[in-house]
Parts: structure tokens; sequence; C-alpha cells
């Protein structure tokens, strides 16, 4: 039997995302309103529509995981891994997911044994491990860039010295 | 796997009463309250002293913005408040923009560092707030009786170091201004903020060090002149072991009918070299009568993002050598901010340039009366003019392997207006051209994150986060028709969008206009062409033709 908490992420699918979302566009801006919270389109505000876009993907694929999945998790982490705060905030987004489900299940009734939130727990906290190496990847890049940068700068003087 | 979840009521308990991360920062406070706080990633490195010293500015010396005491002068308060003054005298437009802006919100979402970060701090309109904040207190009646109520506050060293992570946060790409219903430019209010953090010696030295080169040797990388004619050289001799065609740029020569001024990004730097290479087959393919400069050495005008008079002084060398070589006009290579300074600084700065001839195309005869004050001529519209006429002898399918889209150079759309002419090009030398989404091109088009001298490495995380409204209408591109290939017009562009692309869009690689027609052009005598300027194999061209596919 599949596990009840997983269940009722399928079924408040639009409800949990808009919870999610919000609650982490709140980290974007310093101010309780912002228009990165507000802003629908597309290409006028890119961090609202591409993290709902992941993070809906992550709830779709939370069970059969698979390409999607990891896919959404590296959209999202390319994101957040050039922000100014600090990596545990970061990560701190797919924890965020348990709370709002805890909340979902107090609000709506739904019983679950220890077995299903032991192997929700566990589902998490695989997934924050997975998304820590993607971000991970992202910051390693940022730097890998800065190297690339300097030697195409002077890409002509270094072929000329034989560099 | 845990074997002992916790029960709700404790975790219920815990959200609610412990300090968490999942609880956000500083919530409901106002931007005036929020502290600055340099980290790795969000700040340029501080100039050098010595190129303090070569410039002249105030108080050279070794500081990092990291520093807790950032060793500013005894006094700099008196004189950042003078130059205030003494700007504020000078230029309306300062005094203007200080005193009208009604706080609307027009342009709050329209920057692209907002959009990449969500910092109120980078709402133009805030922006200008943090300067604004102090006009009022040290120069309006309100401000001094009222303080904080009209939103007046004291420059304090708090302020400054505001004024240098934020002011270094706007790239004067100038897209909050289309938006502005009184036209504020936010890119004058950022060019008085920088000169007047000058005055208190807090410069960056990526914005320094190119000006002060560029006064040494003419260009922003230093490089002398013989190394400049070698390096130009050696790109003549890979156009001959690529297409077989030799092209024979001349250096100083007097006499010639143009000088052609390019941006040394163009002659030193991956992938800004193959438009180089392009711009040297056209002359060569049409028989142009041009001369390089190796004291103009350099388009780009890295005063313009420091000081005015530092500007001045660097442009000036273009009228000066195009009067000493004695050529007819002046033709520009693909650049940004050198045709901001060109068309909107140079003819009253340095000008009226009245030993030059009104620029008339020695090929075609068409006579570019935009430029009758200037003097000086963009090369995507002495290109579309000569394409238009039929001179050129072009097959786009060599640029098959490419499916291309747009990037419009802010300086370029916005600063000059210019948004046809490189598009008609790039139609005629490739078959796969897709736009960007409106609202991200033309007027409205997305910066690329690193203009007005940002594109150093240490801030690669400032200028992702600016690039990731363009790199999102990339995205878009890409997915929908397979996009692998972003043309610009700009040098800084060339060097910027590669990382850029590389981050939010692995796959799409960045080329020059006058690279793709480098890549189309039929020259005389070529060997057969298989690859093109980078050494990347071109489509099979013996294979069915394909057909053009214009997304107007």
């Amino acid at each position: 039997m599949s596990n009840t908490l997983n269940i009722l992420i399928t079924k408040n699918q639009d409800q949990i995302l808009e919870k999610w979302l919000s609650l982490r566009l709140s980290f974007f801006s310093k101010q309780k309103q912002s228009l990165i919270m507000t802003q629908k389109d597309q290409f006028q505000n890119p961090i609202r529509h591409q993290l709902q876009e992941g993070l809906k993907d992550i709830l779709e694929n939370f069970e059969k995981k698979g390409e999607k999945f990891k896919e959404a998790l590296e959209q999202i982490c390319r994101i957040l891994a050039i922000q100014d705060f600090p990596p545990s905030k970061a990560m701190a987004l797919f924890y965020e997911l348990k709370e709002i489900v805890r909340e979902f299940t107090k609000k709506t009734g739904v019983g679950f044994n220890a077995k299903d939130w032991v192997e929700f727990n566990s589902a998490i906290e695989t997934m924050t491990l997975e998304a820590f190496d993607c971000y991970s990847a992202h910051r390693e890049k940022i730097y890998q860039l800065k190297v690339d940068e300097s030697k195409n700068k002077a890409f002509m003087l270094l072929k000329k010295a034989g560099i | 796997m845990t074997t002992n979840p916790p029960k709700l009521a404790e975790l219920q308990l815990e959200y609610e009463q412990e300090p968490s991360l999942l609880k956000g920062d500083s919530p409901g406070k106002e931007w005036l309250d929020i502290p600055v706080e340099f980290r790795d990633g969000n700040w340029c490195h501080a100039a050098k002293p010595n190129v303090i010293e070569d410039l002249g500015f105030n108080n050279p010396r070794k500081w990092s913005p990291e520093d807790e005491d950032w060793q500013l002068e005894e006094g700099w308060q008196k004189k950042v408040k003078n130059g205030m003054k003494e700007r504020l005298d000078k230029f309306r437009s300062f005094k203007l923009f200080m005193d009208i802006c009604v706080r609307c919100g027009a342009c709050a979402d329209k920057c692209h560092f907002f959009l990449g970060s969500g910092d109120p701090k980078n709402m133009p309109v805030v922006r200008q707030e943090l300067m604004r904040s102090v006009y009022r207190h040290e120069f309006t009646w309100s401000g001094k009786i009222f303080k904080g109520l009209v939103g007046a506050r004291p420059l304090s060293e708090e302020v400054l170091k505001e004024w240098f992570m934020y002011f270094h946060q706007c790239t004067e790409c100038r897209r909050c201004s289309v938006y502005c219903p009184f036209g504020i430019d936010t890119a004058e209010v950022t060019l008085m903020g920088r000169e007047l953090l000058n005055l208190a010696g807090t410069n960056i030295n990526w914005i320094s060090e190119p000006a002060s080169n560029c006064n040494r040797t003419g260009n922003h990388l230093g490089i002398e002149p013989h190394t400049y004619k070698n390096v130009v050289e050696s790109l003549a001799e890979d156009i001959e072991d690529q297409t077989g065609v030799t092209v024979n740029p001349s250096f100083n020569r007097k006499g010639a009918e143009i000088l052609f001024i390019t941006p040394s990004g163009d002659v030193f730097g991956d992938p800004g070299i193959y438009t180089m290479m392009g711009y040297m087959m056209l002359f060569e393919h049409i028989g142009l009568d041009y001369t390089l400069s190796t004291y103009a050495s350099e388009g780009g005008n890295f005063g313009l993002f420091s000081s005015n008079q530092s500007m001045k002084k660097i442009n000036a060398k273009m009228f000066h050598e195009a009067e000493r070589l004695g050529v007819k006009w002046i033709l520009g290579g693909e650049c940004g901010h050198m045709w901001r300074v060109v068309h909107q600084y140079m003819d009253t700065m340095n000008g009226p340039a009245d030993f030059l001839e009104e620029p008339v195309s020695p090929i075609t005869g068409t006579k570019f009366r935009n430029a009758t004050s200037t003097k000086m001529v963009h090369i995507a519209e002495f290109t579309a003019d000569l394409i238009h006429q039929g001179k050129l002898k072009l097959d786009p399918r060599r640029n098959d392997h490419l499916k291309t889209t747009f990037h419009d150079s802010c300086n370029i759309a916005r600063g000059m207006g210019m948004m046809e002419e490189p598009r008609y090009v790039l139609r005629n030398v490739c078959n796969n051209f897709n736009e960007m989404p409106d609202h991200t091109i033309r007027e409205e088009t997305f910066c690329c994150g690193s203009g007005s001298g940002l594109n150093t490495d240490e801030y690669m995380d400032v200028r992702m986060r600016g690039g990731f409204p363009r790199a999102s209408a990339v995205k878009h591109v890409k997915e929908k028709y397979d996009v692998n290939a972003l043309v610009a017009i700009c040098a800084i562009d060339r060097a910027s969008l590669p990382p850029l692309m590389n981050y939010w869009n692995p796959g799409v690689s960045v080329y020059g206009l006058h690279e793709l027609v480098g890549n189309a052009l039929v020259m005389e005598g070529e060997d057969e062409r298989t690859e093109d300027l980078r050494e990347d194999e071109m489509e099979d061209l013996d294979s069915e033709s394909t057909s053009r596919e214009y997304d107007e």
C-alpha cells in the first residue's frame, strides 16, 4: 500500500505548491511583500516562474523520482547557488516540505502511522542530500567559470606565449 | 533511517518557538534598517593604490570591502558633500532626478538585479533613494527639519558602504528608465554615485585599472603597440589558414580613407577574436581603404564607469588619431558602451570633429546622415547598407549549423536606438534566426548582467543573478527552437554571456554578428570551406539546401 503522506501530496498538490513557493519566495525578499512574490509573468519574474516549475515537478514525481525529478532539483539549485543566503538556508527549502505536509495532515485530519512518517522523512532527507550535490556542483561551476574567464580574456596573448 | 519519529505536537512547538532557518530573515524590517553584508561573490576588489595614483583619485591605499575599517580619509564626508553640491549645480539632470521622483513604482520590477535577487535595494527607485536620502538631508529644508520623517539621513560610513554595494549592482543599462513616466535616467544617478565614491577613495579595480591602462597604452588591457600589431597579424594568418584568403590590415597608416576602431576585447579575447576576423574578411571582400591604430586601440571606455573627466580623456584619442592620420571618417566595431559614449557624449565632449567629413560609404555611396556630427558609423549600419545594395556575396547556409537568437545590447538598443540593422544583417547571413519573447528584446532588452565595468570574475555570483532574466529568455528559445547560438554586438556581451550561458543554459554559445558575416562571406580565391571561423564543422553544403526560417 502506498504511503499515506505521498497520497496526501498528490491530492493536495496545488495547495502544497502554493504554500511551498510562497514560503521560499519570502527568503528572496527581506520585505514582507515583494514583487518577486506577486509578479507572475514568466520572463519578468524568472525566479518565481522557475522555482514554481521546479517545485511542481518535485511534487509530481515525489514518489517515483526519475529524470524529471532530477532536472527539477538542478533547476532549483542553480537559482539557490548564487543567492546571497548561505548554503544552510538554501537547503532548508527541502525540509520546508516536511513542515508543510505536517500542517496539511493536521488540517485535513489524515491519519498516518509511524512507518509512513519514517519513510516520508527518509525521502525528504535523501532529496535534500541529492539537492546538496547539485548545489555544490553549481558552486564549483562558478569557480570554474572564474578560471575560464580569466583565460579567455587574454586568449590571444596566452596563445602567442604558447601557454 | 529514523526509527523514533517525533510527535506532531513536539514538532509544532519546536517550529513555533525555536529560531529556525525555515522562517526567513529580517521579516517586516524596512529597507533602511537592513545593513549591507559583504561576502565572497558580492563585491569587487578595491582599486590598487598605484592605479588610484595614476588616475589622480583620492586616498590611494590597500583595502578590501570586506574590511571592518575602510581607512577613509579624515573629512571624507565633506569631500563627498561638496562633490555632490558641485554636481547638482553643474548637471541639471542630476538635480532634476534627485527632486522629481514620485515613487510611483513603475521601475520597481524592471531591474535585472532585482529580478535575479529579490533584494529591494535593487529596485531602481530604492537604489536612487540611497542617494536621495542623503541629498534631502544635506540640500533640502524639509530634510534638514523633518529628517527621517521625509526619508532623509546623514552620510555615514554605513551609507557609503551601501552606495558602494548598490551602485555596483547597477549596470547603467537604463531598462528602468524606459518605464519611468518622468524619464529619470538611473544610469546618470549611478554615474554620479560612482563619482562620489571616487571622492571618498572607494573605487573598484576592474573599472579603475583598465581606465588607467587606457591612459598609458591606449587600451584596457595595457597592451603596447607592437603586441597589438602582432596579435592582429596573427589573426590575419589564422584567416589565411582557414580560408586561403590573404588579408592585409594596416596600422597607423596616414592617408587611409577610414579609421577603424573596435574594442580591444575583439583583438585579444575569446570569442571576440572571431568577430575581428569577420571584420577583416569583410573589409578585404569589399576592398575598403582602412587602417587600424595602435594608439586608438580601444573602442571601449571604462572612464564612463568612473568619472566624466576620465571618460572625456579616454574618448579624446579617437578624434586625435583620426585627425593625425588624416582619415575622412571613423568606422566603429561591435561594442556597447563605446557607442553610448560616441552617440551621447563624444560630440559635445571632444567635438566638433570639423576636420572629418560626413561619412559616405565608399562602396555604395550611401551618406550616413545620422553620423553627420560625430563622423563615426556603426559597423552594423555599414554592413546592412552593403547587403541592402547587394555588394556582398553571401552564403547563409554556411551558418546552418547555428540556430541563432539575437541579444540586443543595452547601449546599442536603448542608448542609440539601433535595433533593425543588426537583425537585417543576421537574417542575411544565417537561415535560422528566432527572436526571444517580447518585452525581453529591443528597447526592453535585458542586460547581460555584467555591463558598466562589472565583468570581473570575483563578482561572478552577482553577475549570474543579474543575467538571470536574460538567460531565462534564452532558455525559452533554446527549448522552443533548439537555439544554440546567442548573437550579440557588444564586446562585454561576448566576454560575459559565455559564462552566463554556461551556467544557466549549457549548450548555447555566444557569437559576434560579424563572425557570422565572416562565416557566410564567399571570398574571391577562397579554399573550400568546411569549418567556421572557430574551426567547428559546418553542415555539409552539398546536401539539399535548407530553406530560410525567419521568425518575424
